[in-house]
Parts: C-alpha cells; sequence; structure tokens
C-alpha cells in the first residue's frame, strides 16, 4: 500500500494556498478557434497590449486572462500560420471573448505572421526543452515513400536521434526508446511506428498538433523519463464538409471531415493503407507486407462552456516471409486506442477537462532461421481515467492540478529452440498467457507564474504510484524551471525534473532482436528514475527572423533493464529473472538555429552527446557506451518557395557510428568433450565497435495544381537518401564463402528511394 | 562455427522485403593481448593434467590445439604432500586426427584435500586453488528413450536418473565414454565428420555433455538427464556413463562456454562473456568427481 507522507502533503497543500488573491480585477476568458473549420487552435498568443501581459490557449483551446480593471484594453490574438485579430474589450467585469482566427492567405505571408508570437515564446516562456512541431513543415519536407511523418521530422531536432534505418522509436537525451511517453488524444501509444520505423502511424492528415517535450517537464507528464510526444488529433471541420485524398507509390490515404449539426457536432475520419502486398503478388507470392491506420472523431459542443470529444485510432502492420531453404518470418503488430473528453468551463477562470481512454499494442512474432525458431507474443491493454483543472488567477499565471489512474494488463511470453525436423511451427495460443495486472497512478499540481518580465517560475510536484499484487511503489516528482530575462530577446532557463518509469520495454544489447517486451514493474524490476538538469540560453536575433537556443543537459538514469548474458528470452515466461538492472548517464549540448521568415526557412541543428551504461552483470561491471550513443547528431533543414507554384524542400542529416558488440579474440575450448571442441569467442567490452558514419541527404519537390474538380492538388516528387548512401543497418559476424574465416558482414537497407504522391483536396 | 549469425528476425525480413544490401567490411581487428586459456580439472585418484593455450586476436585464421599450445610455461600443482612440476605431454586423438598436447603430472590427487595451481609464463605468474570435497553420486538407472524433445528439438536419448546430493548446491554435468569404429565419424549433428578412422578400427572417445546442471531450486531431489549422445549409435554399442560432479568454478565456466555457443550459432541469444576465477586468464582450475560406472549397451540404431 502507498504511504504518503505527511510532509509531503502539507507542501502539497502550502503550494495550492500561494495562489495569489486579486482585486479590481476581471477576466477575459475564451476559446480561440480556426475561422473556417471551427477546430480549436492549441498555443495561440493572447496579447494585452496596454499591459505587455498575455497568455496562450490551452489544449483544448481556451485561455484567460485577468487583468486590473480599465476603460478599455487592445487583445491581439495571433496563431501560426493565420492572420492576427485585434480586439478592443472594457475591462469592467468578466468577460466571455470567443475569437476565431482566419487562416492565412499564402504560405510567405503565413510564415511571417507566425515569427512573433512563436519566437516571443521562446524566450518568454518559463518552459524549456520543448518543441512545438509545425504541421505545415511536417507535410513540406521530404518524406520517405511519400508519406509525410512526424517522426521523422522530430527525428531532426535537437536531442532527438532516430535508431537506426529500421529500428523502431527515436532517442531522447540518451534515453531508451521505452522512456519516451507517446500520447495519441492522451491514450498511450506503446509503439508509434509501423515496421522498420520508416514509417511513423500518425497520419499527418489527421493531426492538429505535436508538441515534443525532452525536459523540464510539466508535472501532468509523467511515466517515462525521457521525453513526451503529445499528439493531438483534428476535431473536424465544424463549418462545412471537407475532403483529402492522396496516392503515393506504395499506399493512399483519405480524411472526411464535416459538421453534423452546424458548429455544434462535427466528424473526421482518415485512413492510409498500403498496397505493396497487392502490387508485389504476382512477383513475390512468398512474402507480404501491409499496413494500416485509420483515425476518428466526433466532437460536440453542446454549449459554449461543455465540449465532448470522442476519438478512436488503429494501426496495424502485417509481414510473412518463407523461402524454400525454410526460412520464415511472421510478424503482426498494432496499436488500438480510443478517448472519451470532457471540457467543462466553470467560469473565466477556471476549465476543466475529464478524459476516459483504453488503449492496446500487441506484437506478435514467429521467426525461423536455419534449425532455430522463436515465437513471441506480447500485448498491454490500458484503461485510464483522468481529469485536471487549470486556473488561471493572472495574468502569465498558470495553475493546473489533476489526477490519472490506469490499470495495465500485461500479457508476454515466449518459446523457441531447435525446430524437429518436419515439424510445422504452430500457432502461439495467446488466450492462456497468464495476465499480470497492476495499477498506476497520479496526482499533481503545477504553477507556472511569470511574476515580472524578468522572472519566471514554474513549480510543480507529481505524486506517482504504482500497484500490483505482490509490490507497490511511490515516489514524489518535484519539476522546477526558472526563467532569468537577461533582454527583451534573450533569456537564460533552467529546469530541473524528477520522473518514474513504472513499465519496462526490455530491448537486448546488441542484436535489437524483433522481441521486445513490455513488463510491468516488480520487486526485482524496480520502477525506472530520472534525475535531469538542464540550462539554456535562448536568444531571438533581428527581430525574430532567426530563433537560436543552447541548452546543456545532465540527466542520471537509475534501474535501467536490459537482458542478462546469455538470456534465451524466448525459452521463458518469468522474464524478470532473465533481466538485469543498472544505471545509465548522458550528458551534451544542443545548438539550434531557426530562420523563421522568408522564402528560405528551416533549422540547423546540432547536438553533442555522450550517454552510458553500467550494470554489474555486463561488461564485467565496468561502463559501456549506451547503444545509441552518438557523439555527433547534425542535421539542415530547409524550405525554398521557389514561386506560387513550386516549393522545394530537403534535409541532409549527419550523425556519429553507433556502437555493437564484437569479440575481440578467440579461445580454444579443450577439455569438454566432443561438444566443447572449437574456438571460442573472447569479448572485451559491450559495444566496443562503431558502425561507419551515417549521413543521407532527402530532397523533395513540390507542385501545386489547379484542376476543374478538386479545390486544391499537388504533386510531390521526392526521393529519400538522394545520393543512396550505404549506411550502415547493422554489423554481424559470419563466415567468408571462400575461406570459412569470420568476416564482418554490413547490412545496409535503403539506396535512393524516389516517390511521386499527388494529393488534392476536394 | 557454421551458423555464426548475429541477425535478428526483423533486421533480415526487413532487407528481404526492402531490398537491402548485405557486403562484407572490414572490421579492423582492435588492440588485442594474447591471454593464457587453462582448463585443469583435477579428481581424486587421477594425475592432474592441465591444457594451456593462448588466445589469439579474433581475425586470425583458425588454429589447432598443437599451435595455440603454450609449451614454455611453468606449470605446477602444490598438493596436500608435495608440489607437483607438471611436464609437456601430448596425446593423439583419433577421432580429431590430431595431436592434443597438455601438461602433465604425476602426483595422483587426494580426496578432501586442498590443491593449487602455479602457472608462470614470461614474468607473469598466475594462481588458483581448488579443493576435492565433491561427493559422488551414484547413478540408478540408465535407459534409453527413442525420442524426446528439448530446446534443440525432438531426439534419441540416453536417460541417467540419480539422486542429487542434499543439503549443499551442487553441479552436474553428464559424460559417457563410448567405443567408437569408422561408422561413428560424425560429431554434434554432423557438423564435423572424422577422417581418420580408418576401417576395422575402434577407438574410445570421451563424450560430455555441455549442459550443466545446478541444484539450487531442487536440492536433494531426484535428478533425470536425458541426453542426446554427441555420436550416432547402433544397437548393441557398449558405453560407460558416469555423473560428473563439479565445483563451482568448474560449472560456471562450463556453463558460460554451453551458453556462449549456445548464442554464437542462435542470433535470439545474448552473447556471453568468458571469465575466469584467475585474474588476467580465461578458463578453470577445478575440481571434478565422477560417480561410479554403469555400463550401457544401445538397445536400438539411432534415427
Amino acid at each position: 500500500m502507498l504511504v504518503l507522507n505527511k510532509r509531503w502533503l502539507q507542501v502539497l497543500a502550502t503550494f495550492l494556498l500561494v495562489i495569489p488573491a486579486s482585486a479590481q480585477r476581471h477576466s477575459i476568458s475564451g476559446l480561440v478557434t480556426d475561422a473556417e473549420t471551427g477546430e480549436s487552435l492549441i498555443g495561440a498568443n493572447i496579447h494585452a497590449v496596454s499591459f505587455e501581459t498575455g497568455t496562450v490557449s490551452n489544449a483544448y483551446g481556451f485561455y484567460s486572462v485577468t487583468l486590473p480593471e480599465a476603460d478599455s484594453t487592445t487583445l491581439v490574438f495571433s496563431y501560426i500560420g493565420y492572420d492576427p485579430q485585434v480586439k478592443k474589450v472594457y475591462l469592467t467585469n468578466d468577460i466571455r471573448l470567443d475569437v476565431s482566427l482566419q487562416p492565412a492567405a499564402g504560405l510567405l505571408d503565413e510564415v511571417t505572421v507566425t515569427a512573433d508570437a512563436s519566437a516571443e515564446a521562446n524566450v518568454r516562456s518559463i518552459r524549456m526543452s520543448v518543441v512545438d512541431v509545425p504541421i505545415q513543415y511536417v507535410e513540406r519536407l521530404p518524406a520517405i515513400l511519400g508519406e509525410a511523418d512526424v517522426l521523422k521530422v522530430i527525428q531532426l531536432l535537437p536531442g532527438v536521434q532516430a535508431g537506426n534505418e529500421g529500428t523502431t522509436g527515436y532517442h531522447v537525451r540518451g534515453g531508451a526508446n521505452d522512456q519516451n511517453l507517446v500520447l495519441m488524444d492522451e491514450a498511450i501509444v506503446y509503439n508509434p511506428n509501423h515496421l522498420f520505423g520508416l514509417v511513423s502511424t500518425f497520419n499527418s492528415r489527421a493531426l492538429n498538433n505535436v508538441e515534443l517535450v525532452k525536459g523540464g517537464f510539466p508535472a501532468q507528464y509523467g511515466g517515462r523519463l525521457s521525453s513526451v510526444l503529445k499528439v493531438s488529433m483534428r476535431e473536424g471541420n465544424r463549418r462545412q464538409f471537407d475532403g483529402r485524398a492522396g496516392i503515393g507509390l506504395v499506399s493512399s490515404h483519405m480524411t472526411l471531415e464535416g459538421p453534423i449539426l452546424q458548429d455544434k457536432l462535427s466528424y473526421m475520419v482518415s485512413g492510409r493503407r498500403s498496397y505493396l502486398d497487392v502490387v508485389m503478388r504476382p512477383f513475390q507470392k512468398d512474402r507480404l507486407y501491409y499496413l494500416y491506420d485509420l483515425n476518428g472523431k466526433v466532437n460536440y459542443q453542446p454549449s459554449p462552456n461543455d465540449h465532448f470529444y470522442l476519438s478512436g485510432f488503429q494501426g496495424r502492420d502485417v509481414a510473412e516471409y518463407t523461402d524454400a531453404s525454410g526460412l520464415g518470418y511472421g510478424i503482426r503488430f498494432g496499436n488500438s486506442t480510443g478517448t472519451f473528453r470532457w471540457n467543462h468551463i466553470f467560469g473565466s477562470k477556471l476549465f476543466s477537462n475529464f478524459t476516459l481512454v483504453a488503449n492496446e499494442y500487441f506484437i506478435r512474432v514467429n521467426t525461423i532461421q536455419g534449425q532455430f525458431y522463436s515465437q513471441n507474443y506480447s500485448g498491454i491493454k490500458d484503461l485510464s481515467a483522468k481529469a485536471s483543472l487549470e486556473y488561471y488567477p493572472a495574468p502569465r499565471h498558470h495553475v493546473r492540478i489533476g489526477g490519472v489512474a490506469t490499470r495495465h494488463r500485461f500479457r508476454s511470453t515466449g518459446t523457441g529452440g531447435q525446430l524437429p525436423t518436419g515439424q510445422v511451427l504452430g500457432h502461439l495460443e495467446t488466450n492462456s498467457i497468464p495476465e499480470k495486472t497492476s495499477d498506476e497512478f497520479a496526482l499533481y499540481v503545477q504553477d507556472d507564474w511569470n511574476s515580472s518580465e524578468r522572472i519566471g517560475l514554474s513549480a510543480g510536484v507529481r505524486l506517482a504510484g504504482f500497484d500490483a499484487p505482490d509490490v507497490s511503489y511511490s515516489a514524489l516528482e518535484p519539476r522546477l524551471s526558472v526563467r532569468i530575462g537577461i533582454t527583451p530577446e534573450s533569456s537564460l532557463k533552467a529546469s530541473y525534473t524528477v520522473m518514474n518509469q513504472f513499465v519496462h520495454l526490455v530491448p537486448s544489447t546488441t542484436a535489437s532482436l524483433p522481441t521486445d517486451i513490455w513488463t510491468p514493474a516488480s520487486k526485482t524490476a524496480r520502477p525506472q528514475k530520472s534525475a535531469q538538469y538542464a540550462l539554456g540560453l535562448f536568444r531571438n536575433l533581428r527581430k525574430g527572423e532567426y530563433e537560436a537556443s543552447v541548452e546543456g543537459y545532465y540527466k542520471e538514469m537509475n534501474h535501467q533493464v536490459l537482458f542478462r548474458e546469455g538470456t534465451h528470452l524466448l525459452a521463458y515466461d518469468e522474464i524478470d529473472s532473465q533481466l538485469t538492472f543498472g544505471r545509465g548517464w548522458s550528458y551534451g549540448a544542443e545548438f539550434f538555429l531557426k530562420r523563421r521568415r522568408g522564402r528560405l526557412n528551416g533549422w540547423i541543428s546540432y547536438t553533442l552527446s555522450w550517454t552510458r551504461q553500467r550494470f554489474a552483470d555486463l561488461n564485467r561491471g565496468e561502463a559501456f557506451p549506451f547503444r545509441y550513443d552518438r557523439r555527433h547528431n547534425l542535421a539542415l533543414v530547409g524550405t525554398y518557395d521557389l514561386s506560387e507554384r513550386w516549393s522545394l524542400s530537403g534535409n541532409l542529416v549527419l550523425l556519429s557510428g553507433s556502437p555493437y558488440t564484437l569479440p575481440v579474440g578467440r579461445v580454444y575450448g579443450s577439455q569438454g568433450g566432443e561438444l566443447y571442441q572449437g574456438l571460442f569467442y573472447d569479448y572485451d567490452k559491450v559495444n566496443n565497435y562503431r558502425m561507419a558514419n551515417y549521413h543521407r541527404l532527402d530532397l523533395a519537390a513540390t507542385r501545386k495544381i489547379k484542376t476543374r474538380w478538386f479545390k486544391e492538388g499537388e504533386l510531390v516528387l521526392s526521393t529519400y537518401n538522394t545520393y543512396s548512401r550505404r549506411n550502415p543497418y547493422f554489423v554481424y559476424l559470419a563466415l567468408d564463402d571462400k575461406t570459412q574465416e569470420p568476416v564482418g558482414r554490413q547490412i545496409s537497407l535503403l539506396p535512393i528511394v524516389p516517390s511521386i504522391s499527388y494529393n488534392v483536396r476536394f | 562455427m557454421a551458423r555464426i549469425n548475429r541477425t535478428s528476425g526483423v533486421f533480415v525480413l526487413a532487407v528481404l522485403l526492402m531490398g537491402g544490401c548485405k557486403v562484407n567490411v572490414a572490421v579492423d581487428q582492435q588492440p588485442y593481448t594474447p591471454k593464457l586459456a587453462v582448463e585443469g580439472l583435477i579428481e581424486p585418484g587421477s594425475a592432474p593434467r592441465v591444457y594451456l593455450t593462448t588466445t589469439v586476436p579474433f581475425f586470425t585464421p583458425t588454429q589447432t590445439p598443437s599451435s595455440l599450445f603454450v609449451p614454455d610455461a611453468s606449470v605446477s600443482i602444490l598438493g596436500p604432500d608435495s608440489l607437483d612440476d607438471l611436464v609437456v605431454d601430448s596425446t593423439w586423438s583419433d577421432f580429431w586426427c590430431r595431436w592434443e598436447p597438455f601438461y602433465q603430472g604425476a602426483i595422483t590427487v587426494r580426496e578432501n584435500a586442498d590443491y593449487r595451481l602455479n602457472i608462470s609464463h614470461r614474468g607473469e605468474a598466475f594462481t588458483a586453488t581448488a579443493r576435492t570435497d565433491l561427493p559422488a553420486v551414484r547413478i540408478d538407472t540408465v535407459s534409453y528413450v527413442a525420442t524426446f524433445v528439448d530446446i534443440y528439438g525432438g531426439h534419441e536419448g540416453v536417460v541417467v536418473d540419480f539422486m542429487d546430493t542434499p543439503g549443499r548446491p551442487d553441479q552436474y554435468r553428464f559424460e559417457m565414454v563410448r567405443t567408437l569404429d569408422d561408422r561413428h565419424t560424425t560429431v554434434d549433428d554432423r557438423e564435423y565428420a572424422s577422417t581418420c578412422i580408418s576401417e576395422g578400427q575402434q577407438i574410445r572417445q570421451s563424450d560430455v555433455g555441455r549442459f550443466v546442471y545446478f541444484d539450487d531450486r531442487l536440492d536433494g531431489a531426484p535428478v533425470r538427464f536425458v541426453i542426446e549422445p554427441a555420436h550416432i549409435n547402433f544397437k548393441g554399442d557398449e558405453a560407460t556413463v558416469y555423473i560428473q560432479s563439479l565445483d563451482a568454478n568448474v560449472a560456471d565456466y562450463y556453463d558460460r562456454l554451453d551458453r556462449q555457443r549456445e548464442a554464437n550459432v542462435n542470433p535470439f541469444i545474448e552473447p556471453v562473456f568468458l571469465d575466469s576465477q584467475i585474474p588476467g586468464m580465461i578458463g578453470v582450475f577445478g575440481a571434478i568427481r565422477r560417480s561410479p560406472a554403469v555400463h550401457f549397451i544401445f538397445p536400438e540404431d539411432s534415427a
């Protein structure tokens, strides 16, 4: 059972009571929406000119700003890609003011208009290590196989790196793949990738907003050590029917949205499916691959103060391969989520949200390789309830309090060994797998207060708990961020956060097997815990044309999980006994320079980092580089508007080689009998080798096309890995065909991949 | 060695589906200082024998026991009564067709005694100790099963039943000394075929099981080993069966060898580092104790 320390309760209570009282003040509050679609605008900037203060809209478009009584004041509403709107209001009582912003007419204007508000956030916001991922960049940058992808853009940001091509996920500030909390409309997406990691599960046409948090985590976020990726699905056009569709070389997509009841009830459905399986079927009957994902959302606003959302998502990957020699693979995995939310505005200062979430993830892998087979299944189902209250007591003062409770149900098993001659691999029955149930919950409070132009403080605390039949854990997680304004164009920020993680994704150390298994914390597998310190200098140049930042961080991670040496992981259901636990640490510096205006805009991102781990049972107890420890990570990203019809984009990435393990010596075994005869391996260190550096150039050209049948049309030509660099995917030992001596063998996955796609709006 | 492969299923699948390319790459040999590798198992009633080889950089062409043998070391074993200076000796393996060199002692190892191995080589000294206090178990029955399934698949097997010694941590492995002729030329699932057993020739060969059993979960309980013999068998083949009791160092080392070998050929197993209780070396010095021998006749041909 959890024991809540009385002293900490007092701290919480005190924290809540420090909200400053206000006198002779009035609040202006409301919703900021898109004038064309009626959808909420997240992160819109509201600026009270005469008071030189303001706020931003929350995740549901709600804002509230409380100001001293005055005859009148002027409010400026602005948002990325929209024309700003100026409102004059009389401040003699509380005011409800809903504002609809009109999308900017053209791309060039769009970029220009967006600059100031967002650039200001770079310097003036207390939060650091946060990146809003511009959806317009997602749509405009080169995309592999023509599939615009949020995660591919995230991988171009400082402090973030992809695994190798083909490995799933991304790694933030030295964190493992499982340390990223990925939320789709508040539902956890355990694996945000389609097969090989080439395409994420997020269909960009269905998305409204994407935010990545790498550090300085607000207290409402928890459960993972390294990052939070918050993805919001579009609500659907509340004013008129709208449709989008696209056809590419390997997949097609369609999105439909529109009102059911004008301005009250709307829907959005979006689907995507690859058809590689259909195209290849006549030529290659021994292999099959397809993916699909579906997004759907309904939102209903029965009154100005109430808003209901129902959204769902499902993604699946299916791949099979067999050949005459007996080589065979079958992989099937997918995510499903469902979210119900109710927003209620209690008054001009208090906003609430209540959420119910169900989500599921599973992976099933059947493999035959040589004489060996493996069958693995790992699945997790969650049910969650969340509540949050947001209170706006004063300008630039925002208090959030809330709680979340989640029930996890895990099922994992595996088997493997040598396949009996003549036997066919049977079906792994999953219903009989014992289920592990555990509960995770949290209470939090967060207070963001820009007390003056120069000083801002964000303080929070999260009480996180975990309860399983045989063990319980609880922890207090302090969160603190400070901003010190140096000049109007620059600020210094620092943050300290503690995070706990009660579920583990257990990877292999070297082979990156397709057998990643989610497992809950237990007596043996204690929760992962991190403490992260970050310090950053933020500066805008040339009146916001350029946005620059330098951030340094140090992150300590305890109770990290890896498999023991020699673990035949698929042969055991009791995973805990096969694990070993250690610590990791990462430190580095991140440089970011972004140009926000002009025909040519984009960014340069560079990360210099070190990440190491130490496990008592691995590498003879000595520290070794983390599997994704890459010293240098450089990305150049740009878009260029050639004309009204043509635009170009490109990105260049350069990463140091990632480490892997090879033996350095060979040892003769003599006295064990015939079955020991031969040469064994003398390993020196874990991850003692590094692959060659990785670099890649992607290019894209987009041409807008006028057509009589559609509102808009565009043709997108792109190349992935334009100069066809043979980047190392992984290296393994093999026997040379002629000499029968061991040699290193490198697999490179993707040469140049050209693609063409045609997208329309109707 | 034929299946050295660290690929994983999804990677290969990715390559197959997406048309990736596979090339041999030069992997620079990292600086590597060869180490001494020792295997010295002492048993009451026998004279000590120590195999001493050198390790080699990984990408060195395959070596033989003779080429790896370290002949210029000083190897001695200090027992309760005397110091035994071991001398270089060798035997000819009729099965492997090669000389197998080792250091041979002269004393007879006693029960319940402490022994110290001392190795001196080119200015470096290594030492390890072992105690010969292992109890011998008694085999209850040895039988045969035409098919059984383990993690390696379905096989014929020799079934050995015995009782674990209660009240102490024990480790065991199987041993079978067999008479082979030119019909039994293959070993380890036909990866190796002997080329020097002539027609009509009979040789004696020891077949030691790779699997090491630890009794940490079932102390004092009945134990059953079901063993797939290394060599094929024919009806009427004769063998002598033992259960070896192993001390903790011996068990740990051969268990690591077993798991590493599995990891080297099975892509689903994490790699295993080899260590030793002797700092600076690889290998083991320890004690074993054989059970009383049980004579066994194979009742049928293997499949």
